[in-house]
């Protein structure tokens, strides 16, 4: 262990936090660091840093962005009167590519499950409530997973607004497009067809 | 289903072993100690992935050694080779079926039916609900995966609402939105739980009649019979409406009382609860006659009869009652029998039976 720079040790522990990277691999990353070009390696930790400086929430859907209203809530374009609830950023992602949703986003950050610790106070659901207040929201569209989290969550949300006149819905749950009936599970399977169109 | 083939290396106390099965009744003899359990203690982790006697494949390791590997070779009824292999080192198992690797244990489950009669399982007759239950639920996991789904999630649920509870316990409060949630969830999947379950027992109950009043000669009629709090005329709407007014009690106690996994089966024997009434030899007979008609069902429900387990069980059942489970066993289902009393073995069609006497970790036919 001594044969080894501390400074290289530091480097290869500070990586290997990252998820999905364990030791080995911080190991070959960290090699590669030093052993790229020095700009390479300093425009990544450049990136980190002013990711971390310059990055926040939007107030309103907490969506990642550099100013107070992230691009989508500021965007006039958009039609203010849907919301669509999702877990993560990353979810708000793989919708934006889609193009398919015209109207705005709720990042909850995360979904109920109090093994986890998590409970309503930990999710943005207060801020969520608020916001359909103060908009009068007519659409609220969950696009959360189909797993008991997911579910729990779905229904304290619309337990949550039950007093409120709005619209609920959420996604469909069936057969993956190229998906195969003999293969596909039972309960799915009984999902699609009842949620049929 | 028929197991051909078993190859052990380093599992309890046997270094490597590669035995061959070409008859339907396998019968191991020998001393106690000697590891007659051992080999059907491995068809079963073949088949199910797991041991009814552990839930650490640690403990199936051969004392001091690193890993170790079992492998089998089934054909099911159409001839079809099946190949199973398990290994465990460094705390990591890997499971090939069909030489592909199983990332999920629940999509092998089923593919290697397999029942098995091991003593420690008289508590289902003897012991408090959640033996019968499991019982149920074990069953129906290997042959239906919604049942197997549903269960899983409602468990899941059940996790999550008593953490609320206790939680509401400790804090001595009452707030119930969150509660609602669970208690919603508990209403759909839990009606689906209890409705696939009295089906299942219409099925079951049918072979089992018959199955007992045949092994114990006329004398003993049985019946099985769903209990639970709930009216079963209207289930899903009286588990609601208890769910709701039981919420003081549940946060009072911190826990989920009011759900199917509260329900219970009752066994009666010529009329009389079993749990409450039943002798010894009854609930032995009993238990026989639940698990013969298991592979029945399974039989009738998946046109495979499992491979059978029978550990140690003759010692206690009379010669006439015995020649007549061999009698029921004697329609093409392969039995793995381990005793110490081989003369038992006599009530079997000897044309169809192999006898081995296992020694201190080695096989040798008889």
């Amino acid at each position: 262990m001594n044969s080894q720079s501390e400074i290289l040790e530091n480097l290869i522990n500070n990586i290997s936090k990252l998820p999905g990277i364990g030791k080995k691999s911080a190991r070959r990353i960290a090699y590669h660091l030093i052993n790229t070009s020095k700009d390479n390696a300093l425009n990544t930790a450049n990136s980190i840093i002013e990711a971390r400086e310059r990055l926040g929430l939007c107030i309103e859907c907490f969506n990642l962005s550099e100013d107070k209203l992230c691009n989508i809530c500021s965007d006039p374009l958009r039609n203010r009167d849907i919301i669509l609830v999702i877990e993560n950023f990353h979810d708000l992602y793989l919708f934006e590519k889609l193009k398919i949703h015209k109207g705005l986003y709720h990042v909850l950050g995360g979904l109920l499950s109090p093994l986890d610790g998590i409970g309503p106070g930990t999710l943005r659901l207060n801020e969520l409530l608020n916001r359909i207040r103060m908009n009068n929201t007519s659409e609220l569209i969950i696009g959360l997973n189909h797993s008991v989290e997911g579910d729990s969550t779905a229904l304290y949300i619309s337990n949550m607004l039950k007093d409120i006149s709005i619209k609920i819905t959420r996604l469909a749950s069936g057969i993956p497009v190229g998906g195969e009936i003999e293969y596909t599970d039972e309960i799915t399977l009984k999902q699609a067809f009842e949620n049929r169109k | 289903m028929k197991l051909n083939k078993l190859i052990l290396d380093n599992f309890r106390n046997y270094n490597d072993l590669d035995i061959t099965f070409d008859k339907d009744v396998v019968c191991f003899t020998g001393l106690n100690g000697q590891g007659k359990t051992n080999l059907i203690e491995a068809i079963s982790v073949l088949g199910l992935l797991n041991s009814f006697r552990t839930n650490n494949y640690d403990e199936m390791k051969k004392f001091g050694e690193e890993y170790f590997f079992i492998s089998g070779e089934f054909t099911d009824k159409n001839d079809n080779r099946l190949s199973i292999k398990i290994s465990y080192s460094d705390k990591k198992k890997k499971v090939t079926f069909q030489d592909k690797k199983i990332l999920k244990f629940s999509d092998f489950w089923g593919n290697i039916p397999i029942v098995y009669l091991i003593p420690d399982e008289s508590v289902i007759t003897t012991g408090p609900p959640l033996e019968r239950r499991k019982f149920v639920d074990k069953l129906l996991s290997m042959i239906d995966r919604e049942y197997f789904s549903l269960l899983k999630n409602y468990s899941k649920i059940i996790k999550q609402k008593n953490k609320i509870l206790f939680d509401l316990k400790k804090e001595n409060s009452f707030q119930t939105e969150m509660i609602d949630v669970y208690n919603d969830q508990i209403v759909l999947y839990g009606s689906k739980l209890f409705e696939k379950r009295v089906e299942f027992l219409k099925g079951f109950e049918k072979f089992f009649k018959d199955i007992l009043i045949f092994i114990s000669d006329g004398l003993f009629g049985g019946s099985i019979s769903y209990s639970s709090e709930m009216d079963q005329k209207s289930y899903s709407s009286d588990l609601r409406e208890k769910l709701s007014v039981n919420k003081r009690t549940e946060v009072y106690r911190g826990l989920s009382i009011i759900g199917p996994h509260k329900d219970d089966l009752i066994f009666d024997i010529n009329g009389n609860d079993l749990r409450k009434y039943g002798s010894k030899g009854q609930h032995k007979l009993f238990l026989v006659a639940l698990k013969l008609s298991e592979i029945k069902y399974i039989k009738s429900i998946t046109d495979e009869y499992p491979v059978f387990l029978l550990d140690d069980l003759y010692s206690e059942i009379d010669e006439k009652k015995s020649a007549k489970i061999a009698k029921i066993l004697d329609e093409d289902i392969q039995t793995f029998i381990t005793t110490s009393n081989s003369g038992i073995i006599k009530q079997f069609d000897q044309n169809n039976t192999k006898i081995f006497n296992v020694i201190n970790g080695a096989v040798n036919l008889v």
